[in-house]
């Protein structure tokens, strides 16, 4: 059931992605383009005020990826199960486990899906900006490899490791992320009152408790790199007190502490996913 | 297991000050067409959304074939609400996979349970409806009969129908009927909430009126028109004299 | 599509009689085989366990017996028919005679009117 709630899941969300997306590598190809300084017209102010103009759609057609990503969250959990389609959804022979599950599965897909969109649409629009068949020439497949087993050596493999931990540490924060607005959501739907800002306020109070936790705990530290939920970056130094993941990097060394680190995201999250469970199973009221 | 649905002592209450169900006591039968009559906010609605687990009771027990709604009773419940329900940007033939896709193809084993996509095509053939049209590019009147059809060509035990002649023109309306009729097992129970008794009062075996969350009267239909001497229909409207 | 009935009295009994002219009229003739409960419940518009009820007592009456496996049929026991049929007609002269002495028609006065009829009536319906 699970697979055929996916099914319908992407069914449902995926035009409005796609449609982004396209317009993304579009514009990214234009903007490739018009960064190519060959043409005579690239010293006009015209040219480069549309140049501008470009920049400017580009950029917004990447915050309204952004936007997209979590408005569909939070709309694809409350209208489609909390609102009227809400009629459909918990009248098929499902689980509430499942349909949290196709919730959220989908939204982290298409999160994952924009950022590497996005990544890839950048790069599409350098390579065509900067790179001309000169450039290219010069680049062989053997030059990658050399590149990689640079980086490799240089890095060591306990990069690698901590990059590998980041990846599964931050996908375990995403998913905790958006079950907390499930969650948010499901609190919000026992109001029959200013139910947005009882939803805002249950978020706001959930990540408040989380982050105390975490500040006890000090695992914001075991996140190395980029951080989806902009938690602190901190690897040299603990802040004040002695928190437990110093004595478990001290005793163990920094793979427990990541796993340490994993563990309690993961246990967070499904903390939320029970609460949204069990908040769908026992107190959803359709009126 | 003997009865298809049963209520005890069930209330609900909508705050603290609006009660829609007041501890009431039902069970209805196996293979019966069940009338769910009372005015607007008499609480039909309710006990409707309650039997589908999408409002949980205040006080009291209600069980569909002995179990409490879930997982296991969805799959021999077929509702139709009385509000549009369906995701309105899908295709109707697209909806007609998905409910198959959901419920799966009946079976010999199983004939209880499923979604018959052939029967379902059958009807929106009868009815006219382009199978190609997006839901929300038909009128209100298709609309309830697009719903109709996918909830009628749901093998199940419990049919759940709220007000579903409402809105729909009188021919559509003895089409409706006569799919309830022909449709009919022994093993299965239709509920049809209505006001419009008249329509329907025929093809009913037994009636249920509600009145500000009780339940008033539960007699079947014949024996109404038997001891009060008129139609269930001119006796709800004494019962309901304003 | 469906039948009308009248408001007062139980759908069941109207079926009854309604099945049973059909019957006696050779509508259904002896030995038919008679549709399905849910087939004629649907040509009538009504609920398959009122029909149900309504076959169940014709079957009581005799002018209908179920075989397990083939359905119900009409019965052939032709004398029982017309001996019903005989019975409906002097029940119905009854009412009609009650119903013209109400408005102080003799028995005889109505004799007449019916031996006219043929020669009047019957031929303003031609």
């Amino acid at each position: 059931m699970l697979k055929q709630l996916l099914k319908y899941e992407f069914k449902a969300t995926k035009r409005l992605y796609f449609g982004l997306y396209l317009a993304l590598a579009l514009l990214s190809v234009v903007l490739g383009v018009t960064f190519r300084q060959e043409h005579a017209l690239a010293h006009s102010t015209s040219f480069q005020n549309l140049q501008v103009i470009l920049m400017i759609v580009y950029v917004s057609v990447i915050l309204a990826i952004a936007v997209l990503c979590f408005v569909n969250t939070v709309q694809r959990f409350c209208r489609n199960l909390l609102g009227r389609e809400g009629y459909l959804m918990h009248t098929l022979p499902v689980t509430e486990t499942q349909l949290i599950l196709s919730k959220l599965l989908t939204s982290m897909v298409w999160v994952l899906c924009s950022g590497l969109v996005g990544v890839v649409c950048i790069t599409v629009m350098v390579s065509i900006g900067v790179l001309d068949a000169e450039v290219l020439g010069t680049l062989s497949w053997d030059r990658w490899k050399q590149l990689w087993q640079m980086l490799y050596e240089e890095l060591g493999p306990e990069f690698w490791v901590a990059m590998v931990w980041t990846i599964l540490i931050n996908l375990a924060r995403l998913a905790s992320l958006i079950l907390c607005v499930y969650a948010a959501c499901m609190i919000a739907h026992q109001f029959k009152k200013q139910t947005m800002v009882a939803g805002i306020l249950a978020f706001i109070g959930m990540n408040i408790v989380e982050n105390q936790i975490d500040k006890l705990l000090g695992t914001n530290d075991a996140a190395l790199f980029v951080d989806v939920t902009y938690k602190l970056v901190d690897v040299s130094n603990g802040s004040e007190g002695a928190p437990v993941m110093h004595y478990i990097a001290a005793a163990f060394g920094q793979g427990a502490s990541c796993l340490f680190c994993f563990v309690f995201t993961v246990a967070i999250a499904a903390v939320y996913f029970c609460l949204t469970r069990w908040l769908m199973k026992h107190k959803l009221n359709l009126e | 297991m003997s009865k298809v649905l049963t209520c005890e002592h069930l209330s609900k209450t909508y705050g603290k000050e609006k009660t829609a169900l007041d501890n009431i006591d039902l069970s209805l039968d196996f293979g019966r067409i069940v009338g769910l009559l009372g005015p607007n906010g008499s609480g039909k609605t309710t006990l409707i959304k309650l039997a589908n687990g999408l409002l949980q009771p205040s006080a009291g027990v209600l069980k569909i074939a002995g179990m409490t709604p879930g997982p296991e009773t969805k799959e021999i419940v077929s509702y139709l609400p009385d509000a549009d329900w369906l995701p309105d940007w899908m295709r109707v033939e697209e909806l007609v996979n998905m409910f198959r896709d959901f419920y799966g193809t009946p079976s010999e084993a199983k004939a209880y349970i499923g979604f018959d996509a052939a029967k379902a095509n059958e009807m929106l053939a009868r009815l006219n409806i382009d199978p190609k049209a997006r839901l929300k590019t038909l009128s209100k009147g298709n609309k309830e009969k697009v719903q109709l059809v996918l909830a009628m060509s749901r093998a199940a035990k419990l049919y759940l129908l709220d007000e579903p002649i409402g809105g729909v023109d009188p021919a559509a309306r003895d089409y409706i009927l006569n799919t309830i009729i022909s449709n009919y097992s022994k093993d299965a129970t239709v509920v049809i909430s209505t006001h419009l008794i008249e329509d329907i009062e025929p093809v009913l075996d037994e009636a249920v009126f509600l009145k500000d969350g009780k339940i008033f009267a539960h007699r079947a239909v014949d024996d109404i028109r038997e001891t009060e001497g008129m139609s269930v229909d001119a006796y709800f409207r004494e019962v309901f004299k304003c | 599509m469906s039948e009308q009935f009248d408001a007062s009295r139980p759908i069941y009994a109207q079926l009854v009689e309604r099945l049973k002219a059909k019957i006696l009229a050779g509508t259904y003739p002896p030995g038919g085989h008679l549709d399905s409960v849910r087939d004629l419940a649907a040509a009538a518009g009504v609920n398959p366990n009122t029909m149900q009820r309504a076959l169940a007592q014709l079957e009581a009456e005799g002018l209908v017996r179920t075989e397990r496996t083939n359905g119900r049929f009409v019965t052939e026991d032709t004398e029982l028919i017309e001996q019903l049929r005989a019975e409906a007609a002097r029940n119905m002269a009854a009412e009609f005679l009650e119903k013209m002495r109400s408005i102080g028609y003799t028995p005889q006065q109505t004799t007449e009117l019916l031996e006219r009829w043929n020669e009047t009536e019957g031929e303003q319906h031609e």
